[in-house]
C-alpha cells in the first residue's frame, strides 16, 4: 500500500546519511566502551566491526520490504498481519519510539547532573529542552532533518579532541589480538548493537525521501560512518585504558576528556557535555517526530496534538527516574527491546512479509 | 497574545525553579593542592592549599586543614572551616604522607577518582615528613600547589622521575601484572626535594628507591628523552667525575619460553654525550672508558634492582603486562607463582656520541 507525501515535504536522498548517523550517535557514545570491553577486553574493536556489518544486513532487509511496499511500517504491518493485529504492533512500535526519546533525554540529564550540576532539577531542563523540540518538530520533517544535519556537523570538531589521550597511549594494550572465544564476542556483540540502534526509524520516514530507492546507498554510507566513528573511539579507548581500568570506568569517553588541560579551560568535559546537547537534539526530535507520525497514521489525529501529548507524557515521566540504577534499568530495557526488534522482529517480518505479499498477489 | 503569556509563564517557572548554585570565581576558594596526613588509626588530617591573589598582584597561600575519620568527610568538612566554598576543579597535586602510604591509599584515592571535577592529569606524590608543613610553605613564583606540580613535571620531562599522573596510577593499580610507583618528595631547607620513588603493591607502599637509582629505574620503565648521569672513576689514584648529559634511552623486551618458564631479556640502548670531566683531558679514550664504566654500572644496578622487586613480589616494570600481551589466555595465577623466581637478563649498550666543543684544556 503506497503512502504518498506531498512534494514540498520531501527531502533529498543524500540526507539519509545525516539522518541515520545522527540518530545512531547519542548518549551511548559517552560510555559504550565499558559494556563491550567487559566481555572482549582488547578485542572489542572486532566487535565494533562485526556489529556494524550485521546492521548493514538489517538495513538491506528493511529497504527490501519498504521498496516493495512504497510505504512505512504501518503499511507493512497491514499487508502482513491485517488491519487490527498490524495496528497493535504499530502501536507497540510507537511506544518504543517514545521510550527511546525519553531514555536519551533522561540519560543526558543524568550526565549533566553527575558531571556538571549536581543540583539541577530534572523537570526544568526537560521543560526547556522539550520546548525546543516542539518548535523543531512543529516545523515538519524537513526541519527535523535540518537539525540532524546540524547535529552531525556542529559537534564534529569533538572528534579531534580524542587525539589528546594518545599522549599516554600504550599500544601493548591491544595485544594479543583475538584472545576471546566466539561466545564472548557474541555477548559483547549484543551490547554493541545497542550503540547502533536508531536506524530502524527508517521504517517511519522512508516515504519522505524523494525517489526513496536511491536513498539506500546514502543510508549505508551513514551507517558506515557510524562504524568508523565507533572504531576510532574504541581504538583510542583501548590504548588509553588498560582493560581492567576500562571495566571500572562508567563514562569512558567523558573520562578521556579529563586528561585535556588548557590554561583557559581547566575541565574540558564541560565543553564536551555542552556540545553533546546538540548531539542528542536530533535523537530526541526524530524519535518524538516518528512517534507522533505513527500516532497520526494510526488514530487519525493531527500530528501536533499527538506530539503535544507525547511531550506532556515525557515531562511527567522523565523526573520519575531518580537514581542511577533506575536510569540504567530504563536504558537496558529500551535497548533490549531494540535489540530483539532489529535482530528478531525485523528478520521475521521480512520473511512473513515476503510470503504474504506473494499470497496477496495471487489472490 | 496567548503565545506571549505562555512564554512569560515558562520563563518565570524555569527562572525560579531551574536555578543551580552559582559559582563565581572570585567568591570561591579554588584549591590547587590537597594533602593527607596520618593521625592515628582511622584518623587523617586533610589540608587544602588555596592561592590568594592580592590586589598588588602578589601571590600568597592559605591552607585549610581538618582532622576526620574519612577523607571524603574531611574534604567536605574543609568547607566548614572556610569563609568561601572550597572547590576541587583545579587541584593539581595530591600529597600523601609516607605513613599513610604505608597503611594504604585505597580510601583516599577513591574520593579523588569519584569526583568528576578533578582531572586525571593530577599528580600524586608521597611526602617524607609532614604534609601540612610542606603545603604551608610558600614559594615565590607560584602558589604552593602549582609550584609542586611544576617542579614534579619538570623532573618528569627533564629529570629522573618516571612519567606519572593519576590516570597512569589508576591503570597500573587496576591492571594485573603492573604495580604503581609514585615519587617521594620532601621539604629540605624550604625547598622541595625529590627524594626517590615509592613502590606500591596495590595501594600500599611496600618499598622505596633512593634518588641515585632513579636513572636506571626510569630507563627500565620508559624511554628517556633527556636526562643526566654521573660516573665516578679513579685515574692515577685520584677520584674523578664524568658527567654525561643529553641521555636518550630505548628499551626492548624479549620473552623466551613464554608458556613454560618465562625468561625476560631487557635490552637497553643508551645514547649521550660527555659534558664535564674533572680529570685532565677528554679524549676518545675517555669516551670509551666512560662507555664501559657506565655499561657495567647500569647493568649491575638494574640486575640488583630487579632482584629486589622480585624478592618483595612487586612488578613496577610491568613484566606481567609484557608477558600478558605476548601470551594467549594469560594465566595470572601461574604468573604470580613464577614471577619470584623468573630469570631476567639485562643487556646494556652505551654509546657516547659527542665529547663537547673542546678537546681538553691543554
Amino acid at each position: 500500500m503506497k503512502v504518498s507525501v506531498k512534494e514540498q515535504f520531501l527531502i533529498s536522498p543524500y540526507l539519509a546519511f545525516f539522518v541515520v548517523h545522527s540518530m545512531q550517535i547519542g548518549v551511548g557514545v559517552l560510555g559504550f566502551q565499558r559494556y563491550v570491553a567487559i566481555y572482549t577486553e582488547q578485542d572489542s574493536w572486532i566487535t565494533v566491526l562485526v556489529g556494524g556489518a550485521a546492521v548493514h544486513i538489517v538495513i538491506w532487509m528493511m529497504y527490501k520490504m519498504l521498496n516493495k511496499e512504497q510505504g512505512d511500517i504501518l503499511s507493512i504491518h497491514e499487508t502482513t498481519f491485517g488491519k487490527w493485529i498490524g495496528g497493535i504492533f504499530t502501536f507497540l512500535f510507537m511506544i518504543y519510539l517514545m521510550a527511546m526519546g525519553i531514555t536519551v533525554l533522561r540519560t543526558f540529564i543524568e550526565v549533566l547532573q553527575v558531571w556538571m550540576f549536581p543540583l539541577l532539577s530534572t523537570w526544568t531542563f526537560t521543560l526547556v529542552y522539550l520546548i525546543a523540540v516542539y518548535y523543531i518538530i512543529a516545523g515538519g520533517f524537513r526541519s527535523v532533518v535540518g537539525v540532524c544535519f546540524l547535529g552531525v556537523v556542529v559537534p564534529f570538531y569533538l572528534i579531534f579532541t580524542f587525539l589528546a589521550p594518545l599522549e599516554f597511549a600504550n599500544l601493548r594494550n591491544l595485544l594479543p589480538v583475538w584472545d576471546h572465544s566466539i561466545k564472548e564476542i557474541a555477548l559483547s556483540f549484543k551490547t554493541m548493537t545497542l550503540s547502533y540502534l536508531g536506524f530502524e526509524l527508517l521504517l517511519v520516514y522512508y516515504p519522505f525521501f524523494k525517489n526513496p530507492e536511491t536513498s539506500q546507498k546514502w543510508f549505508h554510507y551513514g551507517n558506515l560512518f557510524t562504524v568508523f566513528l565507533y572504531l576510532y573511539l574504541m581504538f583510542i579507548t583501548l590504548v588509553y585504558y588498560t582493560p581492567d581500568h576500562l571495566k571500572r570506568t562508567i563514562w569512558a569517553t567523558l573520562a578521556m576528556w579529563k586528561i585535556i588541560r588548557f590554561p583557559f579551560v581547566e575541565r574540558f568535559e564541560y565543553i564536551g557535555i555542552a556540545s553533546w546537547a546538540v548531539v542528542i537534539l536530533p535523537n530526541v526530535c526524530l524519535a518524538f517526530w516518528a512517534a507522533s507520525r505513527m500516532a497520526k497514521r494510526l488514530f487519525n489525529v493531527t500530528q501536533k496534538k499527538a506530539l503535544l501529548l507525547i511531550l506532556v507524557i515525557t515531562l511527567i515521566v522523565n523526573p520519575l527516574f531518580k537514581e542511577r540504577t533506575e536510569i540504567d534499568l530504563l536504558n537496558s530495557i529500551v535497548s533490549q527491546v531494540g535489540l530483539y526488534f532489529i535482530y528478531g522482529y525485523i528478520p521475521l517480518l521480512f520473511f512473513i512479509h515476503y510470503l504474504m505479499s506473494k499470497v496477496r498477489k495471487k489472490v | 497574545m496567548k503565545k506571549i503569556v505562555i512564554a512569560v509563564i515558562v520563563m518565570v517557572i524555569v527562572g525560579y525553579f531551574g536555578r543551580v548554585d552559582k559559582e563565581i570565581l572570585d567568591e570561591l576558594d579554588v584549591a590547587t593542592a590537597v594533602g593527607f596526613d596520618y593521625k592515628g588509626k582511622n584518623k587523617i588530617e586533610t589540608t587544602a592549599v588555596v592561592p590568594i591573589i592580592n590586589p598588588d598582584k602578589d601571590m600568597s597561600n592559605k591552607t585549610i586543614s581538618s582532622i576526620d575519620n574519612l577523607s571524603k568527610e574531611s574534604l567536605v568538612n574543609l568547607n566548614q572551616k572556610s569563609p568561601k566554598p572550597v572547590v576541587n576543579g583545579k587541584i593539581e597535586v595530591a600529597l600523601y604522607s609516607k605513613k599513610l602510604a604505608e597503611v594504604g591509599l585505597q580510601d583516599y584515592i577513591d574520593y579523588i577518582h569519584r569526583d568528576p571535577s578533578i582531572g586525571t592529569r593530577l599528580l600524586l606524590a608521597v611526602v617524607d615528613g609532614n604534609v601540612k608543613k610542606m603545603l604551608g610553605e610558600s614559594f615565590k613564583e607560584y602558589d604552593t600547589g602549582t609550584y609542586i606540580q611544576r617542579q614534579i613535571n619538570n623532573n618528569i620531562e627533564n629529570g629522573l622521575i618516571p612519567t606519572t599522573n593519576f590516570h597512569l596510577f589508576l591503570s597500573s593499580y587496576y591492571t594485573r601484572g603492573m604495580d604503581p610507583v609514585l615519587p617521594i618528595i620532601e621539604l629540605k631547607d624550604k625547598k622541595i626535594n625529590v627524594k626517590g620513588l615509592a613502590l606500591f603493591k596495590g595501594t600500599q607502599m611496600v618499598d622505596s628507591l633512593p634518588y641515585r637509582y632513579l636513572f636506571v629505574f626510569k630507563a627500565l620503565y620508559e624511554n628517556i628523552k633527556n636526562a643526566g648521569y654521573k660516573l665516578r672513576t679513579k685515574e692515577k689514584g685520584k677520584t674523578e667525575y664524568i658527567s654525561i648529559q643529553g641521555l636518550q634511552t630505548k628499551k626492548k623486551f624479549h620473552v623466551k619460553n613464554i608458556h613454560t618458564t618465562p625468561e625476560i631479556t631487557l635490552h637497553l640502548k643508551i645514547k649521550g654525550y660527555i659534558r664535564e670531566y674533572t680529570g685532565e683531558k677528554v679524549t676518545a679514550k675517555t669516551a670509551d672508558k666512560a662507555e664501559k664504566l657506565m655499561k657495567d654500572k647500569i647493568h649491575k644496578e638494574a640486575v640488583s634492582m630487579i632482584k629486589d622487586f622480585q624478592r618483595s613480589n612487586i612488578d613496577p616494570l610491568s613484566f606481567g603486562d609484557q608477558t600478558r600481551s605476548r601470551t594467549r589466555h594469560w594465566d595470572e595465577k601461574k604468573w604470580d607463582k613464577q614471577y619470584k623466581n623468573m630469570k631476567v637478563n639485562v643487556k646494556v649498550d652505551v654509546m657516547i656520541l659527542e665529547i663537547g666543543v673542546v678537546n681538553g684544556l691543554s
